[in-house]
């Protein structure tokens, strides 16, 4: 699979009055996981819609391998990229198969029938997600985080090389969010699949990213590797928090600890 | 000493707000003393004065007389109706929480419609303290059901769900009173004051057997206000606070049904009355439903009035049922209320 | 893969038989309404007619009261099926039909005004009909948008100009110099009584159109059930294929209800029944027209002979729509699904 390359250039963002993004600059690395962090309503949800092309820009652009994405054909991007929302609907009563295919929709034209590439597609997909025992049960009745394996399954079925995803672990407990996450992760391993993605987790995002990106107030604030972006005069800066930066034993990762005003050691003393 | 300054701060807040309702109480009393003196004097028919006196005065010696006798009834009732109306719009905006809750969007009146009818055309149903019972019945039943409906489901009885809930039963049941009424060609020709009300043809005799029905419900819902001020911190706080919850809704609500089914019983289905005025005494006067229900009372009676004045004036010489026209001013007015609110509360 | 091919054949088979049993009832009722009325006539004679034989009485009959019936019935029920479908699959809500948020009301407004105030007749009242419509799908559209046309608003604002406009029409039609009760009837909840054969042509040409044009979307729609994001990023242009849908819905419902008036509930219940037989087995649109169909014939059959009095088939399917309306809300707010 050839890499494809994400570049956001001089982008800003606004809805109204307001300016959500502010001359954005960046370079997403591709067939690697990167994770946007900030402060809520920071603008990561927006940058993620406007990489996906969801909102148009008020200046600068988005471009795919050199182009523009708001100049491409809708399907021809949705072949190349492909984005989970955050609360994504899922039709009343239907199955885990029936929604996997969906995926499919931009291979297809008006008229043409489905094909053995569609069914294969589609196969691969419940397989890599572990999923293929749900294929003939309702969404409704799975249990969350087996729901958002599902979600994950239509965005591969699309078959793409980039996958874009609003905060994929919210409303999952801890164990689901570490399933869903080493999930992508393997697809990245195996297909070389860039991911690009929202966590409101600091310690998760330091976790899996190979490049981290914090946003402050609609502004590009850092951009690296975790070890060089997660510091605690960065915490400071996005979150206004007093925190201490210690490495995870078991990665090798930044570990962000916080400190409130009580339950000190000195206040112990 | 900051506390001090606290709290004469407090206390100046407080003053000027009360004397800023005390401006507006006078303020809406003087347009419903005018616009009842409006109703009166203005018709299809040109009314000189000294045949006005003399009318009000009791005497019905000729026809311009005689045609201001018609409208003291009218009046009257056009201020009862709108009143009783408008207070139950706000005691059920503030039972439900609902910005949207009102006896003609929440199907009451078309279930007071209905139950009427069903009465009439299979039970023979005639005394006039008869009906007002069913009225009131069939709005009692359609709030139930409605409300029952709405709150099924996620998240409770959001605006949305309780207005298509109403809307939806709405149709269903006028459909319905076609169905009941059609094939009985001695009542279909009233078909039209069960689905558009109004005022007009209003009599001292038919009123009176409401009477006892609204003063009821008038009291009830007044007295209510203090416990629609717990509810409207949330069923939980409201809990904490002493409240016994189910039991103010319960109370509050029935107020509000009697009012919407007494009223629904002499005049029809009249919409939007309920809604439109207490969101505007909210913005004059503020949330405290001490202040809101008889400020709400008394801009409603002033509403229906104004609309009953209008309706005779716009399509001289015929007339517009007042149901009719606050559907004109209360359907913006409802889109208006739609649009302010934010995207994530509906 | 073999599960997965088995799966989405079982579900094309059944797509494929529903769609067949629900053909076969629309025909069905089609030939009850032709051989069946006040007299039987063999299904034979019927056949024979229409193919230009001349039966004494038979052939009036037929060409004259029961194929205009027939044929308006059976168009119009298409059209209500599938116009409401595509609005409540767009708006994500069962209860988003066009009937409920206005547009029916658009079109049978326009309609009374034409007929009643301007005394016009013919296909005027129909293109000023579908233009009401389309105006009123437009100022729902223009008074719910803010930073984008929020579903929720755009039902409840065309709840508020629905009942701004059914009380135009009671207006209206209140001050007609001939007020009947069947004129209020047919604006009101819809009739067949008034059908000619000429009505027809005209609804059978913006069904063809508008029709053909949505079948063409339906993948699209079926996308855009999983939201509007997911849509978008599967591929579509979701503002576009949006405007598309709803000026070809609003087109055949504006029509069909200038012929036969808001016939109730059709529009709402055929795509939630199409639903129930359909299950998630496929495309809603062709089940839910033929739905329609059968609803509209069978109502207006009951109406007009297996009760007591004639009722036009509008107040049949009122009647009959309103307890399923009523367990749909509960059914679909305990679930907090759509469709």
């Amino acid at each position: 699979m050839s890499a494809r390359s994400l570049t956001i250039n001089a982008l800003s963002v606004g809805y109204g009055d307001t300016e959500v993004l502010t001359d954005m600059d960046l370079a997403i690395p591709s067939g690697r996981t990167t994770v946007i962090v900030g402060a809520n309503a920071c603008g990561k949800s927006t940058l993620l819609r406007a990489m996906s092309r969801l909102i148009s820009p008020r200046r600068g652009q988005v471009l795919l391998d050199g182009k523009s994405i708001h100049r491409m054909p809708s399907r021809e991007l949705a072949r190349s990229m492909g984005l989970l929302p955050q609360s994504p609907i899922a039709p009343e009563g239907i199955t885990v198969a029936d929604l996997v295919s969906r995926g499919r929709h931009p291979h297809q034209g008006m008229f043409s029938s489905w094909t053995k590439r569609d069914d294969e597609a589609v196969a691969n997909a419940l397989a890599a997600t572990a999923t293929a025992e749900l294929a003939d049960r309702p969404v409704d009745e799975l249990s969350g985080g087996q729901r958002q394996r599902v979600w994950i399954a239509m965005a591969l079925a699309q078959q793409t090389e980039i996958l874009l995803l609003d905060e994929p672990t919210t409303f999952l407990d801890i164990s689901h969010q570490i399933d869903v996450l080493d999930l992508l992760m393997d697809l990245n391993r195996a297909q070389a699949t860039t991911i690009v993605m929202v966590l409101h987790d600091l310690n998760l995002a330091a976790r899996y990213a190979d490049h981290l990106i914090t946003m402050v107030r609609g502004r590009l604030h850092l951009a690296g590797s975790p070890q060089d972006v997660l510091t605690e005069e960065t915490v400071r800066q996005v979150f206004g928090l007093e925190s201490c930066i210690i490495t995870d034993p078991t990665s090798g990762r930044p570990i962000m600890l916080p400190i409130g005003r009580h339950k000190m050691e000195s206040e112990r003393a | 000493m900051t506390q001090t300054l606290q709290q004469s701060l407090a206390t100046n807040a407080w003053e000027s707000r009360s004397s800023r309702r005390r401006l507006w109480l006078i303020a809406t009393l003087t347009l419903l003393v005018l616009l009842c003196a409006l109703s009166i004097t203005v018709g299809t028919r040109q009314v000189v004065w000294t045949n006005l006196f003399a009318a009000l005065g009791g005497r019905i010696d000729n026809i311009d007389q005689a045609a201001v006798a018609v409208r003291i009834p009218r009046t009257v009732l056009a201020l009862l109706a709108g009143a009783a109306l408008a207070l139950a719009g706000a005691v059920m905006q503030g039972v439900t929480r609902n910005p949207l809750a009102d006896p003609g969007i929440l199907g009451l009146n078309m279930g007071a419609s209905l139950a009427v009818v069903i009465g009439v055309a299979w039970f023979d149903v005639g005394s006039a303290y008869a009906y007002i019972w069913i009225a009131i019945f069939g709005a009692a039943a359609t709030a139930v059901f409605v409300f029952t409906i709405g709150s099924l489901g996620r998240g409770g009885a959001t605006p949305l769900k309780l207005a298509l809930a109403g809307a939806a039963t709405t149709v269903a049941f006028s459909s319905l009173v076609i169905a009941v009424v059609l094939p009985r060609s001695d009542i279909a020709g009233g078909i039209r004051s069960w689905q558009i009300g109004g005022v007009g043809g209003a009599t001292f005799d038919r009123l009176e057997p409401v009477l006892p029905f609204l003063i009821v419900g008038f009291v009830i819902t007044l007295l209510s206000a203090r416990r629609l001020n717990s509810l409207a911190l949330g069923d939980e706080l409201a809990a904490g606070l002493g409240e016994r919850v189910v039991l103010a809704r319960a109370t509050a609500g029935f107020g509000a049904v009697l009012l919407a089914g007494a009223t629904t019983a002499i005049c029809g289905p009249i919409g939007f009355v309920g809604l439109v005025v207490p969101h505007l005494c909210r913005m004059l006067i503020g949330v405290d439903h001490r202040w809101l229900l008889p400020f709400s009372a008394i801009g409603g009676a002033c509403l229906l009035l104004a609309a009953d004045v209008v309706g005779r004036l716009v399509v001289r010489p015929s007339e517009l049922d007042v149901g009719i026209v606050t559907a004109f001013v209360g359907a913006p007015f409802f889109i208006w209320i739609v649009r302010r609110q934010r995207g994530r509360e509906l | 893969m073999t599960l997965v091919r088995e799966s989405r054949r079982s579900r094309a088979r059944r797509h494929g038989l529903a769609v067949a049993l629900l053909t076969a009832m629309a025909v069905i009722l089609f030939a009850l309404t032709l051989s069946l009325g006040q007299s039987f006539t063999p299904p034979v004679d019927v056949l024979r007619v229409l193919l230009g034989e001349d039966l004494p009485g038979v052939t009036f009959t037929i060409w004259q009261l029961r194929l205009p019936r027939a044929l308006l019935g059976l168009l119009a029920g298409l059209s209500f099926g599938l116009g409401g479908v595509v609005f409540q699959i767009l708006l994500r809500n069962p209860l988003a039909s066009p009937d409920i948020i206005g547009i029916s009301w658009g079109a049978s407004a326009a309609a009374v005004f034409c007929i009643v105030v301007l005394s016009l007749s013919g296909p005027l009242v129909s293109v000023v009909a579908v233009a009401a419509g389309l105006a009123v799908a437009l100022l729902v559209t223009v008074l719910s948008f803010r930073n984008g046309v929020g579903g929720t608003r755009f039902i409840l604002v065309g709840i508020g100009v629905a009942a701004m406009l059914e009380s135009a029409i009671a207006y209206v039609l209140s001050t007609a110099p001939s007020w009947t009760l069947q004129d209020a009837m047919r604006w009101l909840t819809g009739s067949l009584n008034s059908a000619q054969l000429a009505q027809s042509l005209p609804l059978a040409l913006v069904l063809a159109g508008c029709g053909g044009l949505l079948l063409t979307r339906g993948r699209d729609l079926e996308a855009l059930r999983m939201g509007d994001d997911v849509a978008a990023a599967l591929g579509i242009r979701v503002a576009g294929t949006r405007a598309i849908v709803i000026s070809a819905g609003v087109g055949m419902i504006a029509t069909a209800t200038a012929a036969t008036g808001p016939i109730a509930f059709v529009a709402f219940l055929s795509g939630p029944i199409a639903a129930r037989i359909v299950g998630n087995s496929g495309s809603l649109l062709i089940p839910s027209a033929l739905v329609g169909a059968s609803l509209v014939l069978l109502g207006d059959y009951i109406g007009q002979f297996l009760l007591p009095g004639r009722y036009p088939v509008g107040v049949v399917t009122g009647a009959l729509g309103a307890p399923y309306l009523i367990y749909l809300i509960i059914r679909t707010n305990r679930s907090g699904g759509s469709l």
